[in-house]
């Protein structure tokens, strides 16, 4: 009888384990089928105000400067893109697009972009927190006389070494021109904007133009790993591959009006590959100057060097 | 909570008071345990006498209990590789003799995966290669998967060890690229995912399978779709006590830490020859991981972290049969896992996929005079997540999550005709489909896909025996129709993201509709119990996947363009073999050979092909790629193996398999493509496997040792060097397994897995690094 009644009594312990087991695995699924009202952080954007900033309204030279500022939160989210367009007319243009991570500091952060020729350019700032919620925020500014396309600077040209090289320094300046090595570096990390390296890609032997900024620039040159400012560069790589500006048209470039007009926003990268002899290379440093590269020689191998020519804004 | 009333409390009392009353009439229980076959006896078996009291046989195979209540007592005697004995006895039967028979005999020799019938594996005129329980338990695997690489002629890859997202297991020379060329199969129920052709063999819960069937050649005329290069079906074990419970933990390297629970038994049905059995099973683990790419990447990218892995499942079946003809059955399966990917910028897990599957399958199996039916509705849910993060010169973060699911009935009836013939009928019907994107949260872009299939198949066979069975032939036609609907792509508020696909963007795809004839004829000669000779000819296809027909986006070398129009792949497949069992001595006659050779011609193969387009995915011009049936292959090979069962306790192994995979054909789309492939060795594709083990079960400790070799293989279909390998082939490798296991006592039992002894380190196509040597320690108790 009492072998019965422990067997019994297994069995129903079995039997409510079984039980608590089904239920274990159906009640979240009930909970799963339920909608639940989710609340999203909203985003919000600001530009910023003050004298060093453009007001809606004012009028801009073509080639003057629009300077922007960007005061944004993702309420709660992180706010993780930011764009920036320019709408004329029927056309918009993408000045910038970019994937940030921004948490509960806020975002905060100063642009600028020349003008265009348009009688009147919306500049519209959108941005979006990791809810993908979006705001944004816009201002008018309409053509003023005449053109402000400024000087330029003119260097070159420059021998800069590839990450093996031991005949020429790495270390570019783009904004002085000036070169340095691994040890002369030290304490100039903030202005350097440029370090090329050697590689096959995709089968073809490729120099390439990198930046501080660029995450894996740092397997080039490990140095960079303890830097506490790395500068982002962006090449327009699509100019560049296309040779849309012939070496000539940059020999001939006397102001700025061809630095800002040739970057093309939408196709750039702060790696640029192919950067073989005889190409132009526009793009804008950190610090928001336009520039072009002009590459005279590229060696392929890793302990080569290439040699060219940089003109920029002032 | 299990609340204690005041009945519960007068009967524990009841039973107190009873025990103390049994106390005065204790006696001895004497016995020796033998087994079946040799009549030896076995030291080691563990004997347990009602629920207090247990021992373990000695080195003469005799034990003793004592201290019994009562005229009678419940036995029960277990013994790896054995069936467990169960009965009721009178004490006064005093000695007892106990024999136990192999549980192989019971278990191997019957099939289901060939003939979708229960078919003795002495008569069905195929190649099919059995994993049982006491193999199963023997080698020091992690997962199924590493199991079935001890089987010869397996193709198998987990770059990753346990950390691995996806595994492939192939054979019969079909690249282990992709797992869309073998059926899976659990317990008859497909599990290759109509999306991808894909199985994630990480969701099986080791401890729940009883055995595994492989099934080689192509096999479509019976299951349809992916049975091209075999068939593997993993049966699950079924409960046969009363009450058992199964736990285990276990340890070992990356810290990792793992535990598993089952528990089953069978509830009491009033009626006569009916029975309802339950079971229920969950298992976990996590480890920290570790780095798995390789140096340089580690040195160029500082968000690298470990891959780590939390992975959780649990599963319950239950089945009713009566009338002792009918029975009922259904299974649920959960399983969730979340596996680190090695890079972690912003978010708090960084790269990750994370699988969230369920499924449910209801059967039945019944006979209706002289027919016997068998029928499965099944359903199977994924929901995929791939957490993508990575900081080049700005920040991008987005998702995949995918919906996949597939849906099912199958039917088969048979019937007998006279003695030696069976005749199989049956039709399926399955569904899958597809519902994904891709969601950004550093861009506005969301990039929708989707998709759905549904196939209709009828099937016959027919199995005939001639000359007392010592001649069987297997004959067999399926007919397979499959209509791809629904299908979609297209991109929401795109930004230089994904602007570039809007080119591509379908929001209704053109319907159609594709089909597939699967004939089979193999016959095999028998000329005594363990040699014969067959011979077959069989066809086997794989549909196109959903992924390939409805989704466009970035893959290695290029970005891929949906192909809705994509046809199925076909192999033809004839082969030979035979089974030999040369000497006939008691020492040798355990021995037994098995060799087959196959010759196979696919058509319709399905490859990356450049459109000649190129397009700037934000990184400068890559080839538009598109998958197209544009190839011809040609697959041979030969398997060998030996298996050798010494006594009853040691048994040795080893197989020997060659194939050759080459590309005869390849047509170009676009004129400017400059890609020949033709007469190029297809990829992942190992020239020679070897296999070898041994296991000696004892008293003190069970041992299991495997060896494999794992021939080189082309890394691109080019056969060209690679960039980041500066290789052609991945090379050869060898790597060492070894278990142990300890029985303690009655209940408790530890094991030390060692994986990979010699740490060799084995390297993927992006150069990521395997794990190399992988220890585990666990405790396991049985009740």
């Amino acid at each position: 009888m009492g072998k019965f009644i422990s067997l019994n009594l297994i069995k129903l312990q079995g039997l409510f384990r079984a039980l608590h087991f089904c239920k274990l695995m159906i009640v979240p699924l009930i909970f799963l089928a339920c909608n639940q009202e989710e609340e999203i952080s909203r985003a919000s954007v600001i530009l910023k105000t003050g004298v060093v900033y453009t007001a809606s309204g004012t009028e801009v030279s073509p080639g003057g400067k629009i300077n922007i500022g960007v005061l944004a939160s993702g309420a709660g989210a992180a706010l993780t893109y930011i764009r920036i367009e320019r709408i004329a007319g029927q056309d918009t243009i993408v000045q910038l697009d970019r994937g940030i991570y921004a948490g509960s500091e806020g975002y905060d952060a100063d642009f600028s972009f020349p003008k265009g020729l348009a009688d009147k350019e919306l500049w519209r700032v959108l941005v979006m927190n990791a809810e993908r919620d979006t705001a944004s925020a816009a201002l008018l500014v309409r053509k003023g006389e005449g053109v402000d396309y400024g000087p330029i600077k003119h260097f070159g040209p420059i021998s800069v070494g590839m990450q093996n090289a031991s005949s020429a320094n790495s270390y570019l300046d783009l904004e002085s021109g000036v070169v340095y090595n691994s040890t002369t570096v030290s304490g100039n990390e903030a202005n350097i904007d440029l370090l090329p390296y050697f590689y096959f890609t995709s089968g073809l032997p490729s120099p390439t133009l990198t930046c501080p900024g660029y995450t894996s620039a740092v397997g080039y040159y490990p140095l960079m790993s303890n830097w506490p400012v790395k500068n982002t560069t962006l090449f327009d790589y699509y100019t560049s591959d296309n040779m849309l500006v012939p070496p000539a048209l940059f020999d001939a470039a006397v102001n700025d009006s061809l630095l800002v007009t040739a970057y093309n926003p939408s196709k750039v990268s702060g790696n640029c590959k192919y950067a073989y002899s005889g190409r132009v290379i526009p793009f804008k440093t950190q610090s928001g100057k336009y520039g072009m590269i002009k590459i005279i020689n590229a060696d392929e191998f890793e302990e080569g060097a290439i040699l060219l020519e940089i003109k920029i804004q002032p | 909570m299990i609340k204690i009333d005041f009945k519960s409390c007068l009967l524990i009392i009841c039973l107190l008071i009873l025990s103390a009353f049994s106390l005065s009439a204790q006696s001895c229980l004497d016995g020796i345990i033998a087994d079946a076959a040799t009549g030896k006896t076995l030291s080691g078996a563990s004997i347990k006498a009602g629920s207090k009291h247990g021992t373990i046989a000695g080195n003469d195979g005799k034990f003793r209990l004592c201290g019994l209540e009562g005229d009678s007592v419940h036995i029960s005697v277990s013994y790896i590789g054995y069936q467990t004995f169960q009965k009721t006895l009178a004490i006064k039967s005093n000695p007892l003799s106990i024999i136990l028979n192999a549980e192989v005999s019971e278990i191997e020799i019957f099939v289901v995966t060939a003939t979708r019938t229960d078919s003795r594996i002495s008569n069905t005129p195929l190649r099919i290669n059995q994993l049982g329980p006491q193999l199963i338990e023997s080698l020091p695997a992690q997962s199924v998967d590493e199991v079935l690489k001890m089987a010869p002629g397996i193709n198998f890859s987990r770059s990753f060890g346990i950390l691995s997202t996806k595994a492939t297991v192939t054979l019969r020379g079909m690249s282990g690229k992709e797992q869309g060329r073998v059926l899976v199969l659990i317990d008859g129920i497909p599990m290759n995912k109509s999306d991808g052709g894909g199985f994630d063999w990480n969701m099986v819960d080791m401890g729940m399978v009883q055995k595994i069937e492989v099934t080689k050649g192509a096999g479509s005329a019976i299951y349809g779709g992916n049975a091209m290069g075999g068939i593997i079906n993993i049966i699950t074990k079924k409960t046969a006590e009363k009450f058992f419970v199964k736990a285990g933990m276990d340890y070992g390297s990356f810290n990792t830490v793992g535990g598993k629970l089952s528990l089953g038994g069978s509830l009491k049905v009033k009626k006569p020859g009916d029975s309802w059995t339950w079971m229920a099973n969950t298992f976990y683990r996590q480890s920290d991981g570790y780095i798995t790419q390789s140096d340089a990447d580690v040195n160029a990218n500082p968000y690298i972290v470990k891959s780590d892995l939390f992975e959780a499942g649990a599963g319950f079946r239950t089945r009713y049969s009566f009338k002792g003809k009918h029975s009922i059955g259904l299974t649920m399966n959960y399983y969730n896992d979340n596996r680190g990917t090695g890079e972690k910028v912003f978010q708090l897990r960084g790269n990750t996929t994370e699988h969230d599957s369920y499924g449910a399958n209801l059967n039945y199996q019944g006979c209706f005079g002289n027919y016997s039916l068998m029928s499965s509705a099944y359903f199977l849910n994924e929901d995929y997540k791939k957490v993508n993060e990575y900081l080049k010169d700005d920040y991008t973060w987005y998702e995949v999550l995918s919906t996949r699911r597939d849906l099912g009935w199958l039917t088969s009836i048979t019937r007998p005709v006279g003695t030696s013939q069976k005749l199989t009928a049956g039709f399926d019907f399955k569904n899958g489909s597809v519902d994904a994107w891709d969601k950004y949260y550093t861009s506005t872009d969301i990039v929708y896909n989707a998709g759905k299939m549904n196939t209709w198949s009828l099937f016959f066979q027919d199995e005939i025996g001639l000359l007392q069975d010592k001649i069987r032939i297997l004959a067999g036609l399926r007919y397979d129709i499959a209509r791809f609907y629904d299908g979609s792509f297209y991109t929401e508020s795109p930004t230089q993201e994904t602007a570039f696909m809007d080119i591509y963007n379908i929001k209704a795809m053109q319907a159609h509709n594709r089909s597939a004839f699967s004939p089979r004829l193999s016959a095999h000669y028998r000329w005594s119990d363990k040699n014969r000779f067959y011979i077959g000819y069989s066809r086997g296809f794989r549909p196109a996947v959903l992924d390939d027909m409805c989704r466009s986006g970035r893959i290695k070398g290029g970005f891929k363009v949906a192909s809705p129009d994509l046809k199925p792949e076909y192999l033809n497949n004839v082969e030979a073999g035979f089974d030999l069992s040369p000497f006939s001595g008691e020492i040798m006659q355990n021995l037994l050979l098995e060799a087959s050779a196959y010759y196979s011609r696919g058509s319709d193969f399905q490859y990356y092909v450049t459109n000649g387009q190129t397009i700037d995915m934000g990184f400068g011009e890559r080839p538009i790629l598109i998958r197209a049936n544009i190839s011809e292959v040609e697959i041979y090979g030969a398997e060998l193996s030996f298996n050798y069962q010494v006594n009853s306790s040691i048994s040795l192994y080893c197989g020997y398999a060659c194939a050759s995979a080459t590309i005869l054909d390849y047509t170009k789309i676009a004129s400017n493509d400059t890609t020949n492939l033709s007469g190029n060795t297809m990829t992942d594709v190992p020239r020679n496997i070897i296999t070898a083990g041994a296991t000696w079960l004892n008293r003190y400790v069970n041992s299991g040792l495997s060896f494999r070799y794992t021939g080189a293989m082309y890394i691109n279909d080019q056969n060209v060097v690679d960039e980041l390998l500066k290789a052609d082939q991945y090379p050869a490798y060898l790597t060492v397994d070894l278990k142990f296991r300890r029985p303690l006592n009655r209940n408790f039992q530890l094991s030390l897995n060692v994986q990979n002894i010699f740490n060799v380190k084995i390297y993927d196509s992006k150069y990521n690094i395997g794990p190399g040597r992988f220890i585990t320690a666990g405790i396991g108790f049985a009740m």
